[in-house]
């Protein structure tokens, strides 16, 4: 009964087969999906992605039932926004409940969001409409903090590779800054015999 | 010609942006904040108060209340009737270079929106509104005040709504703390674009690291400023998973 109640609960959750082992895999990120405009048309981000390294580390938890879990650590590369004064970089760590399926994977779990934004201080010379003006730059780092809902699949198209595509679902409370984000990308499993 | 008009904010004191106009990064120490319309009617740019309050609605929830990242929440309160003539008709500083607050038209606790005619404020017809963090302490704005060019010939009746929808939004990050952006898809550029529909990459960095969103502690005190959300299930979700982890292992175990 136990076991009947196991598989209800994570059949639509996650993972697999395998022994525990580790991968490693380059990601598409794109955050916010069309919640920031990029450019001077109107356009918004729905594919502007920004490269993520992800690495996970594979737990299987039940071989019989492909059940498995999946903690993870995606980091961005620190990018500028566009003000070179300015840096700003992403780290996601999450922890995921997964189910394989013969070459797919899938999973489900929750996380959390770091936004690192930082500058080093000074002043930036900036048009202020008929005049130049000097403005102050921010000094240090400052952090945000974002619960994740996070979900993927993994289709493993060689025993080592697999593709993933997934995302993240940010303040499911708040009908304004609800927000979802997307990656995908190419992973390769160190270790992943049977 | 339109599309090229220049707004642009005279930040004579403390305003910034993913630039700041001050050197302390001062910002609301509660980011749920409140933003007033004065009662005046703008007489010249034909916007009464309650077109003017709708237009003021949609720029804070079409632009800064969608940031995921930043816990900023700006509400709209009321149209007030408090000393509206004096609003309207004052310069914003008593003495200028530096510029001096009057302390006349000092806002507290929230960010007040008014029209207002003295062409000290506007010396030319395509400053389209200026803002003043007029009241400042302890490294806190307390409050700010935001004026709309309302003399003769202003250019808000060339403006679309959209138009006026994004100034208006310009001008709130000013009084939020943000000062100008040197990218062109950013709200906090000097100047309007094309076509506006959303906040830009710096201004998402810059509204987050002013006020950054802090989850998971921050997720009850952001519960409480949100009427427009559903059910709030992220930690029984979270304690359901290790539940669910531990239930597991149990099994494996036995």
């Amino acid at each position: 009964m136990r076991k009947i109640i196991l598989l209800i609960v994570l059949l639509p959750l996650a993972s697999n087969a395998r022994k525990n082992h580790f991968s490693l895999g380059l990601e598409a990120f794109n955050q916010f999906t069309g919640k920031t405009q990029v450019n001077n048309e109107g356009t918004l981000n729905y594919f502007s992605p920004q490269l993520f390294i992800a690495s996970e580390y594979f737990i299987n938890i039940d071989k019989e039932n492909n059940f498995s879990l999946h903690p993870n650590i995606s980091f961005g590369i620190p990018r500028t926004n566009g003000d070179e004064n300015t840096h700003s970089m992403t780290i996601v760590g999450s922890f995921a409940a997964g189910w394989t399926l013969d070459q797919f994977l899938l999973q489900v779990g929750l996380g959390l969001e770091l936004n690192l934004i930082w500058a080093n201080g000074g002043t930036e010379r900036l048009n202020n409409g008929d005049t130049y003006t000097d403005f102050w730059l921010p000094s240090g780092l400052h952090t945000s903090r974002n619960l994740i809902i996070n979900f993927s699949g993994d289709w493993f198209f060689l025993y080592n590779w697999a593709l993933r595509t997934g995302g993240y679902v940010y303040n499911l409370e708040s009908s304004h800054k609800r927000s979802l984000s997307y990656f995908f990308g190419v992973h390769y499993h160190f270790g992943a015999e049977k | 010609m339109k599309k090229l008009l220049i707004f642009f904010l005279f930040t004579s004191l403390q305003a910034h942006a993913f630039t700041f106009n001050n050197n302390i990064e001062a910002r609301f120490e509660d980011p749920s904040i409140v933003v007033n319309i004065n009662g005046a009617d703008c007489e010249n740019s034909q916007l009464d108060p309650d077109t003017l309050y709708q237009m003021a609605y949609d720029a804070v929830t079409d632009y800064w209340n969608q940031v995921p990242s930043s816990s900023l929440f700006l509400k709209m309160g009321t149209i007030t009737e408090d000393a509206t003539n004096t609003f309207y008709t004052e310069p914003i500083c008593s003495s200028q270079d530096p510029c001096v607050p009057n302390e006349n038209i000092k806002v507290d606790k929230y960010i007040l929106i008014s029209c207002n005619d003295d062409p000290q404020n506007f010396p030319s017809k395509n400053i389209l509104g200026l803002t003043l963090t007029n009241n400042i302490s302890g490294g806190y704005i307390r409050g700010a005040l935001f004026l709309l060019n309302d003399t003769p010939g202003n250019l808000f009746n060339d403006l679309s709504r959209d138009e006026i929808v994004a100034v208006i939004a310009h001008e709130i990050g000013h009084a939020v703390g943000l000062g100008h952006s040197p990218t062109e898809d950013a709200l906090m550029y000097f100047s309007l674009i094309p076509k506006r529909r959303s906040v830009g990459g710096d201004d998402i960095a810059g509204v987050t690291y002013l006020y950054p969103k802090e989850q998971p502690f921050g997720i009850i005190s952001c519960a409480s400023i949100d009427t427009g959300g559903g059910p709030h299930f992220f930690f029984p979700f979270l304690l359901g998973l290790a539940l669910i982890s531990f239930i597991i292992r149990k099994v494996k175990i036995s």
